[in-house]
């Protein structure tokens, strides 16, 4: 069973329409001036406070194709560059958690070894453009995100490089040593609270229909992986400056063999947010009073919710037809409709609260399904009827 | 009694957040042609004089002058629900009518579905095509969408049978 089925892979089904410049891009701050490089990443606003953008073509990296290649742009400005090389729920796609052993038992060995060999590949590469074998430097010190990274300074660039045994290989390529070394952007390392606040507030986007939406958040493609969780959590806390993705926080709550078979995501919702350096309120059902603080604060809310296909496309349907006819309105939440809610026997799905419009008693979500999953709508008691667990961030 | 109580909740919390939903490629019909069956049907592309029938369709052994009948060879989700059978009728080389059947006892979800099959279905498709231009007493709904005329109907105690046709 999957969510509504027009979804892509980050990466892999895209066209190649070009190659990325390797090693050039990873030690040279020239190059990510260049025009055609900068091309590649698509349209860059000038404007917007930070953008996150997928590479367009193919990146071959130290003997290995990378999986995905993702930018920061702040105010237009490339600002960060991640190579996920390696990711095992990728690798092995959705794993139902009944295969799970026969899937480790009999394709787990072959990762293992593609694991250690992309491991030592990019790590002996990065040193080789270092001229050093790195530093060890504690990304995050404590919680179910502790995480060790090496740290090189290629030419006028800096690499990080995490590596998480039997799940993980990635690198992130940053202008500055401060923004290699720690988890969170600037912002968020050095302005004062009340600065962040504002920073924070000024996403807020009052729309002449009345909706209240949020500005810019990135949307992260989970894939056919069993990642809407921990894609949420990852679009939610980047919005919020801590420069972690999709793929750290999977392998920090144990998503092994592409299942989340035993996997403790609660416990990395926590550690995310400690180590964000916010409070996390969470509710065991969806309030929309508390949501629409925090989506008037300028940050978005995650909902673990009942999620059914059939219900799905009523609300992936009303988000299209509403762009053509904005007086259209979602069916009442009377006890008919009601009666067509997923139950708790449906899946379990995660969704990102990104806005609400209160004179039509709306809660505007957005799903890690792309953008074509942006900003959709559904009645408020539908939300709060169908959800069983939210979580609200703050500073 | 409490703190057993307690931990067996939070155990209950910690599955649910673990049962996560993939997000699939496609397959069935989407998978074979590229885009769902609804927005296939409602396409103009299909009426035309002589167009393909894309996907894998099976022709039914009887054929009565003209009228040609077939089935779909791949699974169908249609309005976000799976179909139990599609069909195409093609007149003189012209498909004159794709009918997609719903059948209650076939879904596998069918919890999701207790309010009624039927109000489901027109829920759906009033979500994408807008309200029903014309309601029959009997209560079938007639919508129009892009290129074509929807039309939805109950058939017996757990079918409902939809019925795509060229809009005029």
């Amino acid at each position: 069973m999957a969510c509504a089925a027009h979804g892509q892979l980050q990466l892999s089904l895209r066209p190649a329409t070009r190659t990325f410049p390797i090693p050039d891009a990873l030690k040279s701050a020239a190059t990510w001036e260049a025009a055609d490089f900068v091309a590649g990443w698509g349209a860059v606003s000038a404007t917007a406070p930070e953008e996150h953008r997928n590479y367009s073509g193919k990146c071959l990296v130290f003997g290995h194709e990378a999986y995905s290649v993702r930018a920061v742009f702040e105010r237009g400005k490339l600002t960060a560059i991640t190579f996920v090389m390696l990711d095992s729920g990728a690798w092995f796609g959705f794993v139902p958690d009944a295969d799970v052993k026969r899937v480790a038992a009999t394709k787990g060995p072959q990762f293992t070894a593609l694991y250690q060999q992309t491991a030592t590949d990019v790590e002996r590469g990065l040193a080789s453009l270092a001229g050093s074998a790195g530093r060890k430097v504690p990304l995050v010190d404590k919680g179910a995100l502790k995480q060790d990274v090496l740290i090189f300074h290629t030419g006028d660039l800096w690499v990080r490089l995490t590596t998480r045994e039997n799940q993980l290989v990635k690198f992130t390529v940053t202008r500055t040593e401060p923004d290699a070394v720690s988890p969170l952007s600037a912002l968020r390392r050095s302005a004062k609270k009340d600065d962040q606040a504002r920073a924070f507030a000024s996403r807020v986007n009052n729309a002449p229909n009345g909706d209240r939406v949020l500005d810019g958040v990135p949307i992260f493609t989970q894939g056919d992986r069993a990642y809407c969780g921990v894609a949420t959590l990852a679009m939610e806390m980047q919005f919020l400056g801590l420069r972690l993705d999709t793929e750290d926080y999977a392998a920090a709550a144990g998503i092994k063999f592409g299942s989340t078979y035993h996997s403790d995501i609660r416990a990395v919702f926590e550690a995310a947010a400690d180590a964000a350096k916010l409070k996390l309120a969470r509710t065991t059902q969806f309030e929309f009073e508390k949501a629409r603080a925090a989506i008037d604060a300028g940050i978005p809310v995650i909902v673990f919710r009942r999620w059914s296909q059939e219900r799905d496309f009523l609300h992936g349907a009303f988000a299209e037809r509403f762009q053509k006819d904005p007086a259209a309105t979602l069916p009442k939440a009377d006890l008919n409709d009601r009666k067509s809610w997923p139950t708790k026997d449906s899946f379990s799905h995660s969704s990102l609260v990104t806005g609400y419009n209160l004179a039509r008693r709306e809660v505007i979500y957005t799903e890690s399904w792309g953008e074509h999953a942006r900003n959709r709508r559904m009645r408020l008691e539908e939300m709060e009827g169908t959800s069983y667990m939210a979580y609200y961030p703050h500073l | 009694m409490k703190t057993i109580r307690a931990a067996f909740a939070a155990s209950l919390l910690l599955a649910n957040l673990a049962h996560a939903v993939p997000q699939s490629v496609g397959n069935g019909f989407l998978g074979a042609v590229g885009i769902p069956f609804e927005k296939f049907a409602a396409a103009a592309g299909p009426w035309a004089q002589g167009a393909e029938l894309k996907g894998p369709w099976k022709a039914r052994a009887e054929k009565k002058g003209d009228v040609e009948n077939f089935d779909l060879a791949v699974d169908a989700i249609v309005f976000g629900i799976p179909a139990a059978q599609v069909s195409a009728e093609r007149v003189s080389g012209a498909v004159r009518r794709f009918t997609v059947r719903f059948d209650e006892a076939k879904m596998k979800n069918i919890k999701s579905s207790a309010g009624g099959l039927y109000a489901q279905v027109v829920a759906n498709i009033t979500a994408l095509a807008g309200e029903p231009k014309a309601s029959s007493p009997g209560g079938e709904k007639s919508f129009r969408y892009e290129s074509s005329l929807i039309t939805a109907r109950k058939s017996g105690a757990k079918e409902v049978i939809v019925d795509f046709t060229p809009a005029k």
